[in-house]
């Protein structure tokens, strides 16, 4: 009677001790998709000495996106190794956050092929608290100060709660 | 005569350019949802940026920063702003706005926003014209909030 009790106080007690854990568990989610990011010109960014891009996102995470170059780092062969911050905003009205490293692997003058890993930040609403990250493969065209484009296509996991 | 059909003929030839490069206008209307950026997502922006998405005649991305802001002791707020349209086609539009936040109560502001073309890429290139926006903003805060607004202007283009 005396073990049966203890057993029933300690599966009690074990079930509301994994309430918590349980509560935030974390969901993880593929992403993918397509986007496209246009350079802008100074004027429109003239706060971002290193560039911003603002560009069009399809798939999983549609919406509106925006990033800031935080540096740029000649690599060999007419290269570039870049850090980012972006930012997504989404259809459903989710901001998703991210950091970004990437490389610019030069193809011919302004032609960069892009291999950029989005390491993920957080977010508002249903991306709060969000990690995760995403792989980015795309060509940059006519890229120089203030003008140009990438066209990109993305795959990842975001973990929300 | 001859001087007259002379005159003419350079008349006929210097308006051939002119004609080649007449404009046409048209009519702009849509809504914007934007999203007021954490200072993380736009550190170099001292007044804060919003990133948005875009339906209606210029559908697609929209990002702006304020250059100014000017805050009254009744609660409205004047602000001028550039502000950037990033359309699905791939052309950006840039735009210099005024406008004033009419306070409705604490974080919620009515919004009579009116942008100037300033520019563009693409079919944007040379763009002139106005956008109008009415909106509301719900919640704003420093790098928290959002815009939610009906635009309604006319753009003009030059013939290529």
């Amino acid at each position: 009677m005396m073990t049966k009790r203890f057993f029933v106080l300690a599966s009690v007690t074990a079930a509301a001790l994994c309430l918590p854990a349980a509560a935030h568990a974390q969901t993880c989610s593929d992403v993918s998709g397509k986007f496209n990011e246009v350079i802008m010109a100074q004027q429109s960014a003239p706060n971002d000495p290193a560039g911003r891009v603002v560009g069009n996102v399809d798939g999983s995470l549609a919406g509106a996106t925006t990033a800031f170059i935080t540096s740029l780092t000649p690599a060999r062969d007419g290269g570039l190794s870049v850090k980012t911050n972006n930012a997504f905003a989404t259809l459903e009205g989710n901001l998703l956050f991210a950091t970004g490293s990437a490389d610019w692997t030069f193809i011919r003058n302004g032609y960069y092929q892009v291999d950029l890993t989005l390491t993920v930040t957080g977010g508002t609403g249903k991306y709060a608290n969000a990690t995760g990250t995403i792989r980015i493969l795309g060509v940059g065209d006519n890229v120089g100060p203030g003008t140009g484009q990438f066209l990109h296509e993305y795959r990842g996991q975001v973990c929300t709660r | 005569m001859m001087r007259k059909l002379i005159i003419a003929v350079f008349a006929c030839m210097a308006a051939v350019p002119a004609a080649a490069q007449t404009r046409t206008c048209s009519e702009m209307s849509g809504k914007l949802n934007e999203f007021i950026l954490p200072p993380s997502a736009a550190p170099n922006d001292p007044f804060g940026r919003i990133l948005g998405t875009v339906r209606g005649s210029l559908q697609g991305a929209t990002t702006a920063f304020l250059t100014s802001f000017q805050p009254s002791p009744n609660g409205d707020v004047k602000i001028t702003v550039i502000d950037t349209f990033s359309t699905d086609e791939g052309n950006n539009l840039i735009t210099q706005g005024a406008a004033t936040w009419t306070a409705v109560k604490p974080g919620f502001l009515a919004v009579d926003l009116t942008l100037v073309v300033a520019g563009g890429t693409g079919k944007f290139r040379d763009a002139t014209g106005s956008l109008h926006l009415l909106g509301i903003g719900n919640n704003v805060g420093p790098g928290t909030g959002q815009f939610v607004q009906e635009y309604r202007g006319t753009i003009c283009l030059t013939n290529q």
